[in-house]
Order: C-alpha cells, then structure tokens, then sequence
C-alpha cells in the first residue's frame, strides 16, 4: 500500500510540476490516510507560490439519511456475507455514517428491509438520501452518488433471457474486481463464458472475494472448457447396435444432447437439419438423448426424422448420469463441436447459427 | 411502467415513473424532470398552464387573500419540507386531546382522517363497492333463481328446490342477478357454486328418472341420448330446468369428447364426485375471503351517517403518494430555490378519505366534504371516483355536493384515465347531483341505480360549481389513457410526467390526471388569492372561457369500449374530448378575473 502510494503521487507529480525531485520528499505515506501530494508551482521572479492539495481517496464512506414508515435494517456484506456495517432504521428520519480505512473494490450486499442489492463499491464517498417504504419497494424513492462504476452493471446485466456470448462493449468499460464482480451477478458458469473476464483480471484483482470466486470456479470447470479431449462415450442406437465416440477420431463431431421432453432442444434439431446435407460429407452428427422412457426416445426420434446418429443414454438427465455428468452441461440442449483429434473445440453452443458459421469455418479448409 | 386499472376501480390512476424489479439502484434517466405546469407554449415550447406568465402579469398588484384548498385523497406528507409552511392550521383547535371547537374530532389541527380508529390504527385495504353490495343483498336474493314463473331457492335441508314469494322490490332483484353477478367477482362465484347445486338437484330428482324409464341400461346412454329429455317438458314453462338441461347435456358431452368410454353411469358418479362442486365451493370461499377485507380498523358503521365522529389525526401514511403529489403541484415553496415551484401560496387542509387501493366509501367522502365546506375551505381538489355505487349512500354524497355549492366553494375532480368516453359511461360522483331522487321507489324505477350517473336523454339539473379535469402532456396532447367526454369532462391540464413532492421528503415523476385536477385547483386558487371576490361559479366560468385552446387539433388516443381496450389508437379532434376543447391558461385566466 505505501509504495503504491508513493508511486502514483510521483506520476501525478511528474505530469503536473517541473520540480520532480523537490515534491518527492513532501509525500506522506502513511497506511490508512489519504495520500496527500503538494503541488507547488512557483512564479521564480516574484517568488510567489501557490500550492494545491490533491487527494486519492484510500478510505471508505457510506452515509446518508433516510426516511421510512416502518423500522426497517440498513446492512452492508460481502459476498461471503461478512457484515461491513449494520443499523436499526426507526420510522422517520434517520442519519447513518460508516467509515472504513480501505475498502477492497468489489460488489458487496446492500439490503434494507425486504430489498436486497449487489452494488460495486470502490474507495471514495457513497451517499445514500430519501425515502425508503419496505412494504411496496416500488414507492421507495432512493438517490445514490458515489456509485459510478456500478452502473454498467445496471444496464449489462439485463433481464432473463440474456445474450449467453459477452458482448465486446462490456470489456471497454469493465476492469479490475468489476470484471468477476460482473461474472457472479450474471450467474452463467461456463468456463467459455468466464475465460474472457478471467484473463484480463491481475493478479491484484483476486484479492477480491468475487475475484475469489472467480478463480475457484474456473478451477472446478476446468475439466469442463475447451481444448480438452472429449470424454468418450458409448450408447445404442435405435436398433440397439452401440456406438463409441471414439470411432469417429479423424472426423469433426457435433455432439448435441436433447430429449423429447425438450422442446428447444426439438427445435434447435429441426434448424440443423435444414443445413445438416452441406455438411454431412465432412461432419459426423450424433444426437444422444438423456430421456428416462426409451419409447418416448423413439416416438420423438421418428417425428423429428432425425437423419443422422442418434443414439439414448438410458442413464437419463437426473443423476448418476452418464452424459451428463462426463461434459458437465446443465441444462439441454447441449451442443459441443470435437475437431479430428478429439479435442473440444467449442461447447455450451445454443446459437444453430453460430454452429454454422463454426461448422462452415472448419469445413472450408 | 403503467399500472393498468381496471374498470371497477377506484378514483385514483395514478402512473408513477419507476422500475419494474424490486432494485435499490434505479436506472439513470436521460430525461429531466420539471414542474413544467409553470411553463407556457409562447416562451417555453410546451402546453404548460403558463403560471409563471400570470405571475409576471400579477408582479404590480396585491394578493388580497390566502385561499384553504381541501384535498380530499390518500393523505398528504405534511413533514415534506416544501409543504410544511403551507398547511391549514385549524385556529380553534390546540393539541391537548380535547376537542376545542366541538365538531366532534379530538385534536384536527391540521385537517382530518376518516380512515382510522382512535389507537392509531390506519384503514388500508379496501374491497369495491360492487361486493359491498353483494353483502348486503345476499341475505335476499343469494341462490335465488328464477324459472320464468316463479322464485325458487334449494333448500338445504331438504335439498329440494322451495318456492319463495316473489320478492318486493324486482329492479333490486334484477340488480343483484344481473349487474351485480358481473360487477362483484364474489356475486359471479356464488352464482355458479349454487348454479352447480342447482344441476345436481336436477339431475338426479329429475332427469334420471325419466332416463331411466326411456333407457334401461345406464351405461348404454350417451350424450346424444338427452335429447330426449328436451321433448318431455314441463307443463309450464321453466327457464331454470332449460338452461341446466343445456348445462348438463354440454358437461356430458365435454367429458366424453375428452375419454371416448365415457357413458351416462360413469357421468352421473363423477358428477357427485365432490371435484366439480368442490371447485367452485373453494372458488366462492376464496372470493369470500378476498371481498370480506375492508376499511376494518374503522371503529363506526359505514351504513350509518349519523355515526360520524370517527377517524384520527394522521394525515399520511406510506399510500399517501397521490395526495402528496397532488398537494406539491398547488403548493410547493415557491421562494425557496430547492425542488418545485407550486403554483399558489395557499394553506392546505388534508382530508384522508379516499383508500389508495378498493372503492371509497360514500360516507367517508360526504363528511369530508362537509368537513372542509364546515371549516371554510374555498376550493376542494377531490379525489374519489368509482364506477359502481350504492344508490343510499350516493345520497349522503350527492348531498355533500349540494352543500358545498350552496356555500360557494369550487369542487375540482379528475377524470379516471381508463380510456372511456364518458358521455353516457357511468362514473360517480359527477355533476348531476343537482336534482335528488328522495323516494326509495323513484331510485330503483329504471335500471337499478342508472339515475344517479349521467344520461344525455334526461338531463337533470348540472352543479356549477364543478370541474372535470383530465391529463394533458407537453405537447398539448391529452394522455392516451384518459377518460374523454365533450360533456362530462371541461378541460385539459398538465398531467403528464409531472415533476412533484413526494413521500419522504423526496420528488418523484408522476402522470395521471389527478395531476391535472391539481393544477386546475392551483390556479383557481391563485386566481382567487387576488381577486376573492369572484364566486365559485364565477371561477368556474373564469377558467374554463380563458382556455389555450387546441380546437381543431387532431390526436391520438386509446380508447376502451365495453371492457376491451381498441387495438388501434383513435384519431379523434380535441374538442370532442371536452367542453372546453383546451388546456388551462393561469395567464389567461387572470387576465380574464382582473375584468370581472
């Protein structure tokens, strides 16, 4: 923490003032107060200084004031539920105040009353003012200053269904904890998903518990990510003859995990069909259904005329499951895409378009 | 995000701007809030009510006189820092639990609430009016059904259906069997819970045994079979036996169309079979349960006027966003540079009468009425409209009404903004409480209660000093939603995305035509703040002649007929929307009173 401090005052320093060297030793450093910089520009002939304190906020404050019907609790926490401050509201008006030396940016727990938010929180002065009512969250009327790098959050992290790729605007304005503090409100653990956020945090930014849990999650989906061998598999057709995905080595696979129970799934089906012919020369398409009742397997099978291997894991969707458990997919359908030599080259596919364009891409060669 | 109202509702839409998630952090807005109602078309660009000229216009003379200006809604803040200076202080009254002036109310130092009890305690949940009725009548006329001929009613006991006397008033009959049972959802259940009942009793004291001396073998019988039983009639008459022959031949044939090995025998015992009857018994006691809630910390009998000295002191509670909103737009500091300007210097007496959720109750807003009427109120912004009301309460409110105009004080009420011409739309209270129907025999002559709502073929006698205001926007266009009439409504006003005080000492964006009744109510106050002497009618007269006007002006509007909101928006002309054809002008309005 002090040497940061000294470093960012002498970069201020340098851009601001010629007399580099003179400043250095003005620098206080010390741990829980604000670095404070004099800057001191000087008029040489008249000899008349001016000097002008800037300040790089190292502390935290959360106040305000609130007026509320009924008694209600203010609390901050971390993810880890790690309670910062926490108060009695009482009907009326009330003033709160907390302070805290150094906060470590990240997304903590606001709740007051029935209403819970996550709010990224850096160093500086958050204020909270007006009028709060517990009973129809829709009446409260809140005003927040202090929170300019909790926006994003507001308007990237939109309603269910949400696009299940990152979209490139988001890494313009998203750094540091912000980028896993992003990844834990948006609640999509696939290891694709996560990798982009992932790689551009520093190691400073772990220290983070979003960072945190960040890094611990990747770790448990690890064996779940690209550019991994597909873990083999073997399951009967419709005739009962059995088939292993090891003996398509040497083809590009598309694995695609559905049920008849599973009307996107179906529907996904349907959309490959129509471009499955310019394909089927150069991929090997294989359809295994996790359904429980192999006659609705076959039922299904039969509407949806499906042309291409298809085969049932009778071991179905619920655990001990065989598929499922083997490439760690929650939810169906499932598509994954396996090059020639066995490695997975993209899954977590819910896009028939972007299997396309993925499928042309590997075929144009 | 819009909150749609429903046809029976009460008064009050109000559309307040905020989040559809329950969030602490709201959304940046781009847009920028105003109390744009000061703003005028010739200097702002906007369809404001031009206050801010009239003030100029005023800037050499006196303000002769601070007008009360009674709102009668859901409660105002008076702690909010913009309204605190402007609220009415009772002179008679001082807080020593003693009631001073003897008017009955311990301690209305401020004004008064009717929805309370003496501990403390608030009313908040309210039921509509439509239920209230059923209460009242279900004693006289639930599950009783008529065949065509005759009354009859199944006894429990006996499970038979019993003759009853025709009852003595039949247009009360018909108003319980007809309006109520689509009006009231707990009258629409109990009609098909006991209509269910009714099937049964049919089917096996009567239909079986006539099957069964046709058919011997049930279990041969199908649906189309019944036919039979539509040949051998009854010798008089029997609507009711028609409609459950229709009602059981359909079941029948809906079960069999959904199991093909459905027969009469296996019909007739999953008939019994408590599933059908069970369903709508549960339905019906949920209803019951719903409707049953009501004004319940008040501690007198709403049936009874004479049971008047109830309620407390608390003027807000945290539903009271509308009065509060309401009251800023009037009222609010205009020498502070904080927040909003209001649009006169008044005193502000709250009357807590109107439920923010449910139909009022006719007594609540009678003696709120008399309330600020008994206590020299110039001006009442009310708030309380319903669609449904029972015909001898409306009295006590109708009365109310005359009360105020016979002591020249100006009633200011909103449209509702559910998209309904009103001309021939029933909506209560209204103007025509001029003529009073005092015969309880004159009341039920037509259509149940129709007299009391207003019909262009009988005109009664219009009350003067009203005003129905509905919400205009910026543009001069009126809210899409609004309720339209060219003779039940007199003028526009700004009502849309309106910028005032709210609960908390906060501000918040509003839009509904309540908002524009408070901005018709602010300016006839500033008008009457410096020409006292014009009379209520002669303020009506003021402002609505001195109108911006928008005749000739074509817009779009949606609008709702028989319950079902048109597809495509409406082009209609302005001037079919009200009398007036036009917005409220202060400016013009002041300039018209300094000639008078």
């Amino acid at each position: 923490m002090k040497q940061l401090c000294l470093m960012l005052a002498l970069t201020l320093t340098g851009l601001l003032c010629k007399q580099l060297n003179a400043e250095a030793g003005s620098v206080k450093t010390n741990i829980g107060e604000a670095a404070t910089m004099v800057e001191i520009s000087g008029d040489a002939e008249s000899g008349i200084t001016r000097s002008k304190q800037l300040t790089i906020p190292d502390s935290f404050t959360f106040k305000g004031n609130l007026i509320t019907f009924t008694e209600v609790e203010i609390s901050l926490k971390s993810i880890s539920g790690k309670c910062l401050f926490q108060q009695q509201l009482k009907k009326g008006a009330n003033s709160f105040s907390y302070y805290q030396p150094h906060l470590i940016a990240d997304i903590y727990l606001l709740t007051i009353g029935k209403t819970s938010e996550y709010i990224y929180l850096t160093n500086g002065v958050v204020t909270l003012t007006g009028y709060f009512d517990d009973l129809n969250n829709e009446l409260s009327n809140l005003e927040f200053s202090g929170i300019d790098k909790h926006y994003p959050f507001s308007e990237y992290v939109t309603a269910l269904p949400r696009p299940s790729n990152p979209k490139n605007e988001w890494f313009e304005t998203l750094s540091g904890s912000q980028l896993s503090a992003f990844t834990f409100i948006y609640q999509r653990e696939i290891h694709g998903f996560l990798k982009p956020f992932y790689d551009r945090m520093k190691p400073a930014d772990f220290e983070s518990e979003s960072g945190q849990w960040l890094q611990r999650t990747m770790d448990s989906l690890q064996p779940f990510s690209s550019g991994i061998v597909a873990p083999d598999f073997s399951f009967p057709d419709s005739t009962g003859k059995v088939f292993s995905l090891n003996q398509f080595k040497g083809k590009i696979v598309v694995l695609d995990a559905w049920a008849s129970w599973c009307n996107p799934c179906r529907i996904a089906i349907r959309e490959v069909i129509k471009y499955y012919s310019e394909f089927k020369d150069k991929v090997q398409f294989i359809s295994v259904s996790v359904d429980d009742d192999k006659n609705k397997w076959l039922v299904a099978n039969n509407k949806e005329a499906i042309p291409w291997l298809s085969l049932w894991d009778s071991t179905g969707f619920k655990p001990p499951s065989d598929l499922k458990s083997k490439y760690g997919f929650q939810f169906i359908p499932f598509i994954a895409v396996i090059d020639p030599a066995g490695l997975v080259i993209r899954r977590d596919i819910l896009d028939t378009k972007e299997l396309y364009d993925l499928l042309k891409k590997l075929t144009d060669d | 995000m819009h909150k749609r109202i429903l046809q029976l509702q009460v008064a009050l839409l109000l559309i307040i701007t905020t989040n559809l998630q329950a969030q602490l952090v709201k959304k940046r807005s781009s847009q920028s809030a105003s109390d744009w109602y000061n703003l005028s078309i010739d200097k702002d660009s906007v369809y404001g009510a031009s206050v801010n000229k009239a003030y100029a216009f005023l800037q050499h003379r006196q303000v002769k006189k601070k007008p009360l200006v009674a709102i009668i809604s859901t409660g105002v803040d008076i702690e909010h820092d913009e309204l605190k200076n402007a609220i009415w202080k009772n002179p008679k009254e001082r807080p020593d639990q003693k009631d001073n002036d003897a008017n009955g109310l311990v301690d209305d130092l401020h004004g008064w609430n009717f929805l309370g009890n003496t501990t403390g305690a608030m009313s908040e949940v309210f039921n509509h009016t439509a239920e209230r009725e059923f209460f009242r009548l279900r004693d006289k006329y639930e599950a009783v059904f008529y065949t065509g001929k005759k009354f009859v009613k199944l006894d429990i006991l006996s499970q038979k259906l019993t003759v009853l006397p025709p009852p003595k008033n039949i247009a009360e009959y018909y108003y319980y069997n007809l309006e109520l049972s689509n009006s009231s959802e707990v009258a629409k259940q109990s009609k098909s819970y006991h209509f269910k009942k009714v099937l049964l009793y049919y089917l096996f004291n009567d239909f079986d045994s006539l099957l069964k001396k046709k058919f011997k073998e049930d279990s041969l019988i199908k649906p189309g079979d019944l036919k039979y039983l539509y040949e051998t009639g009854l010798a008089e008459e029997d609507s009711l036996r028609l409609t459950s022959l229709n009602a059981i031949t359909s079941i029948f044939g809906i079960a069999t169309g959904f199991n093909p090995d459905m027969n009469y025998s296996l019909f007739k015992s999953s008939f019994t079979d408590t599933a059908l009857a069970k369903q709508a018994q549960n339905k019906y006691h949920a209803a019951l349960q719903q409707a049953a809630n009501s004004r319940l910390q008040n501690e007198d009998d709403p049936a009874r006027f004479q049971d008047s000295n109830y309620g407390n002191n608390l003027l807000c509670t945290h539903n009271s966003y509308a009065g509060t909103l309401a009251a800023g737009i009037i009222a609010a500091d205009r020498n502070n540079d904080i927040g909003v300007k209001g649009i006169a210097s008044v005193d502000i007496m709250p009357l807590r009468a109107t439920p923010s959720s449910g139909d009022y109750y006719c007594k609540d807003i009678a003696l709120a009425i008399r309330y600020a009427v008994n206590h020299k109120a110039d001006i009442i912004l009310l708030d309380a409209k319903s669609t449904e009301v029972n015909v001898e309460q409306a009295l006590w409110l109708q009365e109310a009404l005359q009360f105020a105009a016979q002591n020249n004080v100006l009633v200011i009420t909103a449209a509702m903004d559910n998209a309904i011409n009103l001309s021939g739309s029933k909506q209560f209270p209204n103007k025509y409480a001029g003529k009073l129907l005092k015969d309880k025999a004159d009341r039920y002559a037509t259509d149940a209660n129709q007299h009391l709502f207003s019909f262009t073929k009988d005109k009664r006698a219009a009350l003067e000093n009203y005003i129905t205001v509905a919400a205009s926007d910026t543009a001069g266009n009126p809210l899409l939603e609004s309720d339209f009439s060219k003779e039940e409504v007199d003028l526009f006003a700004p009502g849309v995305d309106v910028y005032s005080t709210f609960l908390g000492n906060t501000y918040k964006k509003a839009t509904s035509s309540l908002m524009a009744a408070a901005t018709v109510a602010g300016v006839a106050a500033l008008v009457k703040s410096y020409y006292p002497h014009l009379t209520a009618v002669q303020l009506k007269t003021v402002l609505l002649e001195s109108v911006s006007s928008r005749q000739g002006i074509t817009v779009e509007k949606l609008v709702q007929i028989k319950g079902k909101y048109q597809p495509e928006k409406q082009y209609l002309s302005f001037e079919d929307l009200c009398l007036t054809g036009g917005i409220v002008n202060a400016y013009q309005a002041v300039k018209a009173a300094a000639k008078q």
